[in-house]
């Protein structure tokens, strides 16, 4: 089968990014107001500015290395697995995988856990986002439950789009002078 | 060669008397031709009150001792900040933290006062060189990075490093914000879903392969992915001053002997067996309320480190010695802070203004000086930036809050007020409402504490009759208590209100 084929349509992808956008952005900013009133505090509203770009850049990038893996994932397996379903169970196998992230990642903070500790984790958080996401284009309530979620999730795209190609530009013009 | 005719010898011999006087001062160099070189040697979170230099029990520091020997050594020198951001912003800029408004972690010198640091005052005349390996004080000489000449990495001379806002070194201080202190900051759950993960992991692997050889666990470290040996680091600058062109004036702040302390196998057991016990003092309630015995722990690690620290210090200074810069330089060693082991609290992130905290070392040996000098009245870190002026021969800026320091110009004077503050808490752009300060005069200190309480409160010590500052006066000796508490609220009142642009 060519690989056109088991690349998911555009219609089908923007869903599944619009859930990596809401929890990898979703996790940065959620830190950051944590930080925000410190900030303000001795920081230049300009200064505060440019922090948000660097956040948005490192955000659009790795929002979309997690697009891309889930995309792969597509292209590797047989079409009727992902490809077929992608949005439900694209967005599942995201999902899953980035809040296990989030849960690890919230609980360890030394280097040594990284490194010794989320291989161990690796293999349960997979299997899990394997059988959440066959669950999830299985059972149809879900199914539709989540292709209903995504797809309003979209709406962050409009917003999360710009700001991020903004904010790259802005990273890029203060990294030049 | 013209011979001295008696006329001439009976001229010269009017004028020597004069002459012998005025050679216990130091007479500014004339700009240009023949500046002294000068280095700045900050090592953090140094306490006066721990080094045998000052009278500690325990022998910390006979390096400091033996480079005493041939320099003016400053017995009660005090920061006008207590951590990092507040103490060297006063040291590099001569001002006070409630002018600069360097008062938060991570804090910088307000934008009106950032060009009226020590480099851009020294001109490009010298070569002027900066090195923190403290976050903090990188960000203050990202700061001032315009006029510096040569801007060290804090991650130089490191075994170790993953500092990623020095990828965008045309941006920091504004990366180094963003992906080293939050995103990929590494005493918190990474703030990158994502990158934070793999940074994380990677450096997990980096740091596998890092030889402890010498210690019994880790090798030193800050605060930000900097993995560091104390003799590269020496070694490292010393091979950097080889390379500047002279006359340079060189501020290398270390990390060291910084939390955590991590002395090497040979210092760890130095004073573990020891009997000697510091004098109990109760508890501060705005204190951490730490144990006796973890403070003891705590003190113990620190005078080990203090003194490996002390030792690679007498390895470098062989070095400045063998290769004759200390004949043609300046060097100054002093501290941005000091750290406590007392009332409740280890370490310096406290708003209590106790001597451990703010009584921080200075000496100052001047090119070939051979013998010691000790100078007793009080003096302040602010002072710093006028004394260096003055030894390059630059004009004092009107606007610099300390003073020449005896023996370089200026004179002995216990009457004047000096300060020292600390507002983490606090806002730099507005006013303060809750601070601690320390004012001190004629052998007292006054301590403010304001808005930690619902009611604000006092402490007054006589630091010449109770150096630990156990018998609180304020409500004793009432005449000097309100004397001393007008004159640093009218001080205080001056300086704390919306920052002026």
């Amino acid at each position: 089968m060519p690989i056109k084929n088991k690349l998911p349509l555009l219609a089908q992808v923007y869903p599944v990014y619009a859930i990596i956008v809401i929890l990898t952005y979703g996790w940065t900013i959620y830190w950051a107001l944590w930080k925000l009133p410190s900030w303000l505090d001795f920081l230049p509203l300009g200064q505060i500015g440019a922090i948000f770009c660097y956040l948005m850049a490192t955000n659009f990038i790795e929002s979309l290395l997690a697009l891309f893996g889930v995309i792969i994932l597509s292209l590797i397996l047989p079409q009727k697995w992902i490809r077929d379903l992608f949005v439900s169970r694209g967005s599942v196998l995201a999902a899953t995988v980035l809040v296990s992230i989030m849960v690890f990642e919230y609980h360890f903070d030394k280097p040594s856990d990284y490194f010794y500790k989320f291989p161990l984790y690796l293999p349960f958080i997979l299997l899990l986002a394997g059988v959440l996401a066959f669950l999830a284009g299985w059972i149809r309530i879900i199914r539709k439950a989540v292709e209903v979620f995504a797809e309003n999730a979209v709406v962050f795209l409009f917003i999360s789009l710009p700001l991020s190609l903004l904010s790259i530009i802005v990273v890029i013009v203060r990294n030049l002078i | 060669m013209n011979r001295l005719s008696r006329r001439d010898f009976l001229k010269l011999a009017a004028i020597a008397p004069a002459a012998l006087a005025f050679s216990q001062t130091i007479a500014p160099s004339p700009l240009g031709a023949d500046s002294p070189n000068i280095i700045v040697l900050v090592f953090d979170a140094m306490s006066a009150d721990n080094l045998s230099l000052y009278g500690y029990p325990r022998n910390t520091s006979p390096n400091f001792e033996r480079l005493a020997q041939r320099s003016n050594v400053f017995h009660s020198h005090y920061s006008a900040g207590s951590f990092t951001t507040s103490g060297t912003a006063s040291l590099l800029t001569g001002l006070y933290p409630w002018t600069h408004r360097a008062i938060s972690i991570n804090g910088q010198v307000a934008p009106a006062f950032a060009d009226k640091n020590i480099f851009a005052l020294f001109g490009n005349s010298y070569d002027r060189a900066g090195f923190g390996q403290n976050f903090l004080a990188e960000l203050l000489l990202s700061e001032f990075r315009s006029n510096l000449d040569v801007h060290l990495s804090p991650a130089s001379f490191s075994v170790r490093e993953q500092m990623v806002g020095s990828l965008f070194e045309k941006d920091t201080p504004a990366s180094y914000y963003a992906l080293d202190d939050f995103l990929f900051r590494s005493s918190d759950s990474p703030r990158s879903l994502i990158f934070g993960l793999i940074e994380r992991a990677l450096f997990g692997f980096r740091l596998k392969s890092i030889s402890t050889v010498g210690y019994s666990d880790t090798i030193p470290h800050t605060d930000y992915k900097i993995y560091y040996r104390l003799e590269d680091v020496f070694r490292g600058l010393m091979s950097e001053l080889n390379q500047f062109k002279q006359p340079f004036l060189a501020y290398f702040h270390l990390w060291s002997p910084h939390a955590p302390y991590i002395p090497s196998q040979k210092f760890e057991q130095l004073f573990k067996k020891d009997k000697w016990n510091p004098p109990k003092k109760p508890n501060h309630p705005l204190g951490t309320q730490a144990t006796f015995q973890t403070m003891q722990f705590q003190r113990q690690q620190y005078d080990a480190y203090v003194a490996n620290v002390d030792w690679e210090f007498g390895q470098f200074l062989d070095a400045l010695e063998t290769s004759g810069e200390l004949d043609r330089t300046f060097l100054v060693v002093t501290a941005d802070h000091g750290e406590m082991f007392e009332r409740g609290v280890f370490g310096h992130d406290s708003p209590l203004m106790y001597d451990p905290i703010l009584h921080i070392p200075l000496l100052i040996t001047a090119p070939g000086q051979k013998a010691r000098s000790d100078i007793d009245s009080q003096t302040n870190s602010v002072d710093v930036l006028p004394t260096l002026l003055h030894i390059a021969g630059r004009e004092l800026p009107a606007w610099a809050e300390g003073r020449l320091l005896p023996t370089f110009g200026g004179v002995d004077d216990n009457s004047r007020a000096t300060y020292s503050m600390d507002a983490k808490v606090g806002s730099s752009f507005g006013k303060l409402s809750v601070a601690s300060l320390a004012m001190r005069k004629n052998g007292y200190k006054l301590i403010y504490y304001k808005g930690y309480t619902k009611t604000d409160w006092f402490e007054l010590y006589n630091l010449q009759e109770d150096a630990e500052e156990l018998n609180d006066l304020y409500n004793k000796d009432v005449s000097t208590s309100n004397m001393m508490k007008d004159e640093l609220l009218t001080a205080f009142n001056q300086h704390n209100g919306p920052l002026q642009g």
